[in-house]
């Protein structure tokens, strides 16, 4: 909390001045003297409460402000939650894919500002999941195209739903960064097809910390690497981040992949955490 | 005297005076559209009930979290009023509640006690 000793230093200097100044014998006795002497004492006490009111007025403007952004931070994600529930093997996607891109954020030297965006962009991309039928969307193996198709519509719903929430203004470019994490680099992805810088770079991230999670946890869909079709179960982290290597400049944007990749350690001991959170919450059930 | 009820709503506390119990009590939240308009008749019967007191012990009892700047300088004045009554040898007691697990609550009453001079002001924590 601010301290306000610093901003009142002046007042402080003259209220002891003038202090001074009536304790001289010359100026005594007079009706001015005891009036103003009055004064000042009124004035020194209303200069006290003054300081007590903004020291107490910021406390409560702090108080307030971060009660919000914890009720509007819980309630987001008690949302994801109750969205991911409906679908057991995505239930974790969203909060695991938040915790990997802020891990990348803050290692590409991002300020919280910055991070506040990612995590709510993060938590949110795939809301729009809920606007796929479910014949769809927990659909046990390899998409028809036209599947495909209608599966690939949950970014633009993600969009569409975020849009419309009025967002505090910090949180304007959310629906954008969200709309955009199936872009990929050389412009083949969806659903604006746009290509490198003209993707927005936290959506740039959010595509890497997407593909890690999807390929590292247990999924819906038999993950595929090139044309060969594997199993449903998380793969090795050595082919994982090999697959990153390799798609960086097609798929991903290579200053995010080449971060992952230094940080490659602490990235897996992330994964484990929250994959050993995720065993112990199983456990407990 | 009567007693002076004020039901609270969304954004002004609960106000019971009571002169019988010699109790007095603000408990909630505190952003009137109108602060002096809101708290201008607690003043007028405080400073009534004041002038009819003896020696009774009085109990002032304020609960209150979320409160506006010009709410802070109500309640600096209200308890000055009740401060000076101190020093001219009414019997007051008054008692800032906190809630242990809202950690500015006990520093809001830290900064109401700070120029009481005469009345007993106690800063008790409560469980919520
Ligand atoms: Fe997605």
């Amino acid at each position: 909390m601010a301290k306000d000793d610093n901003m009142f230093k002046e007042d402080e200097d003259r209220i002891s001045r003038v202090g001074e100044l009536l304790a001289d014998d010359a100026v005594k006795d007079t009706p001015l003297y005891t009036e103003f002497k009055a004064f000042l004492g009124d004035y020194k006490r209303l200069f006290k409460q003054f300081r007590r009111i903004v020291r107490m007025s910021d406390r409560q403007q702090h108080g307030l402000v971060s009660e919000l952004e914890q009720a509007f931070e819980s309630f987001i994600r008690t949302l994801v939650t109750v969205i991911e529930a409906k679908h057991n093997n995505t239930a974790g996607h969203s909060n695991r894919v938040t915790e990997y891109v802020l891990f990348l954020g803050a290692n590409l030297g991002l300020k919280n500002d910055e991070l506040e965006v990612l995590k709510y962009a993060g938590l949110l991309h795939d809301i729009g999941k809920i606007g796929i039928p479910d014949s769809v969307l927990t659909k046990n193996g390899r998409f028809t195209p036209e599947e495909r198709n209608t599966m690939n519509q949950h970014s633009v719903w993600t969009k569409k739903i975020l849009d419309g929430i009025r967002l505090p203004r910090s949180l304007k470019t959310v629906p954008m960064i969200a709309a955009c994490h199936h872009e990929k680099i050389d412009g083949t992805g969806y659903p604006f097809n746009v290509k490198g810088d003209e993707i927005p770079f936290f959506s740039r991230i959010i595509a890497v910390g997407d593909v890690f999670d999807a390929l590292t946890s247990k999924r819906d869909y038999p993950k595929y690497d090139k044309d060969e079709d594997l199993s449903f179960d998380p793969m090795s982290m050595d082919r994982c981040f090999r697959i990153l290597d390799e798609d960086r400049d097609v798929h991903f944007d290579p200053e995010v992949v080449n971060i992952a990749l230094k940080y490659r350690k602490d990235f897996e001991e992330l994964w484990l955490e929250l994959h050993r959170n995720q065993a112990d919450a199983s456990l407990k059930n | 005297m009567e007693l002076l009820k004020i039901e609270g709503a969304k954004h002004t506390p609960y106000i019971c005076f009571d002169p019988e119990k010699h109790q007095l009590e603000i408990t909630g939240e505190s952003y009137p559209e109108n602060t002096s308009e809101f708290f201008g008749r607690i003043f007028d019967w405080l400073n009534e009930y004041l002038a009819g007191i003896n020696d009774e012990t009085v109990t002032v009892n304020v609960k209150l979290y979320y409160f506006n700047s010009s709410s802070s300088k109500i309640l600096m004045d209200f308890f000055t009023i009740l401060d000076d009554a101190a020093a001219d040898g009414k019997n007051i007691v008054a008692n800032w509640f906190y809630e242990a697990d809202l950690e500015e609550g006990l520093e809001y009453g830290e900064d109401f006690q700070e120029d009481i001079e005469s009345m007993k002001f106690n800063l008790i924590e409560i469980e919520e």
